[in-house]
């Protein structure tokens, strides 16, 4: 995968989901919001090799990491890790399911997407909760289990309906990410020689 | 074998959990990686408030752009006199009342507004899902050293977002009034027709930590759902006193005090919806330089 490609696009989206995210945001919904940065790392979760994937992931957590708020609960500390982790996870269980997948059709980026948003939402749920069962982090108090997962569902909804636009236009620049490195054919091909 | 890159990904990724259980003391340095990974997002999280603040007015509904404009015109007058007119009340309600005590002070010596002297900043981010989060503005540059902590912020419309809690070269972060630190604000109840003999509807507002803020006063005051409240709290800058700081939500029976009421408010410029604010400098308030 060509980062000078992928680290732009991954400022410009991050950038955009922190300004224009609430224009989106859907309030009866728990105030759920399309993610751009998570339709990207489900493309390049799709894509990429399996390190540059998780590498992805991992940089687009810390970037959403370092957004104002991110904290949840109004709280001051920032705590850089939720989101990558998240994220990180995300990709990752991309990685598992992708196999069983048409990967370089919208329609497959379109569900993934809301995938990647979801799991990511529901790992820097369960890390928050942990992090306030943890006695020395002074953590906020996490929101209700109902709430986080009624927006984590809307989030998912709110990110597969702007990957049918963003995803589309992903798809038709996946050739100039030089994706052809993934290992999965290769792989193949490779234990068959040896 | 494992490769390298997959080698530092599990360090890297060993640390990130670390970092996460880790006790907030090393909050410090993380805020400051997080100022350093914003460094080149800012320019796009900007881009983004101004396209959001393009695209928001098309909700507004019909009417040209000039009507917009003149309807716009007519509000920012119409608040600035009637900021001018709150002010000036709560001036005459403070004079009356040491008139009544000391009778001897001249009604005229207050009476001389001085508009404040404000620095516009952008708002570069924002969480769009918590009431309570602070926001980030563009940091100052021309403004070097004029901004410092506690200075209040305030939307475009003349209404109180927040104080200054951190001041940074990279940005500035403020702390929205509904915000659990903030702490309880003191405010009063606006009327549009309301007799000068007749005092103020005090009541004390705490933020509870879920972007809204409650307040718990006597049946009697007649307050309704809608009504503004503005600021009339001494522990805060004289120039912004009487600027709307709150709307009437919701008002709920107490079931262990029948007699009083709780009246819960939402801030009256919600954080997530504010895209240029200005900084109301408690230096220029000393005077010139």
């Amino acid at each position: 995968m060509r980062w000078i490609i992928f680290v732009p696009v991954l400022l410009v989206f991050a950038g955009l989901d922190a300004g224009v995210g609430g224009l989106f945001s859907i309030s009866w919904l728990g105030g759920a919001a399309p993610s751009l940065v998570a339709v990207l790392v489900a493309f390049v979760a799709l894509q990429a090799s399996a390190t540059s994937a998780l590498w992805a992931g991992w940089w687009a957590g810390l970037l959403l990491d370092a957004a104002p708020g991110s904290g949840g609960g109004g709280t001051a500390v920032v705590v850089l890790g939720p989101a990558a982790l998240g994220m990180t996870a995300a990709a990752w269980f991309v990685l598992l399911c992708r196999g069983m997948l048409f990967r370089s059709r919208a329609v497959t980026l379109i569900v993934v997407a809301g995938v990647v948003a979801a799991s990511a939402a529901l790992a820097v749920a369960s890390i928050r909760t942990l992090r306030f069962w943890l006695p020395w982090t002074e953590a906020a108090i996490p929101q209700p289990a109902s709430d986080v997962l009624l927006r984590l569902c809307g989030d998912a909804v709110a990110t597969s309906l702007l990957a049918i636009l963003v995803g589309w236009a992903l798809l038709l620049t996946s050739r100039r990410w030089r994706f052809e490195t993934s290992p999965g054919r290769l792989d193949y091909a490779g234990r068959r020689g040896g | 074998m494992l490769s390298k890159r997959r080698l530092a990904l599990g360090f890297v990724l060993l640390l990130t959990g670390v970092s996460v259980v880790l006790p907030p003391g090393q909050s410090g340095l993380s805020a400051d990686l997080a100022d350093l990974l914003r460094v080149p997002q800012m320019p796009f999280a900007r881009m983004g408030v101004l396209l959001d603040d393009w695209l928001r007015p098309a909700h507004d509904g019909p009417g040209g752009a000039k009507a917009r404009e003149h309807l716009e015109l007519v509000q920012r007058e119409r608040d600035t006199w009637a900021r001018l007119f709150r002010q000036e009340r709560i001036r005459a309600d403070a004079l009356s009342q040491r008139v009544r005590l000391l009778e001897s002070l001249p009604d005229s010596a207050l009476r001389a507004p001085v508009p404040p002297t404000t620095l516009v900043r952008v708002v570069t981010g924002r969480a769009v899902r918590d009431a309570t989060a602070r926001i980030e503005l563009q940091p100052p540059d021309e403004s070097q050293g004029r901004v410092r902590t506690g200075d209040v912020v305030i939307a475009a419309d003349r209404l109180l977002v927040g104080r200054l809690e951190r001041v940074g070269p990279l940005r500035l972060l403020v702390r929205p009034v509904a915000h659990p630190d903030s702490g309880p604000v003191e405010v009063a109840v606006i009327r549009t027709v309301q007799s000068l003999d007749r005092p103020l509807d005090r009541l004390l507002l705490q933020p509870d930590g879920t972007g809204v803020l409650h307040a718990d006063v006597d049946r009697r005051i007649d307050i309704q759902v809608g009504d503004r409240l503005m600021l009339t709290d001494p522990s805060w800058p004289g120039r912004v006193q009487g600027l709307v700081l709150a709307v009437v939500q919701a008002l709920e029976p107490i079931d262990d005090a029948p007699l009083r009421q709780r009246v819960i408010a939402v801030p009256a410029a919600p954080p997530q919806s504010v895209v240029q604010v200005a900084v109301v400098s408690s230096q220029a308030e000393a005077g010139p330089p």
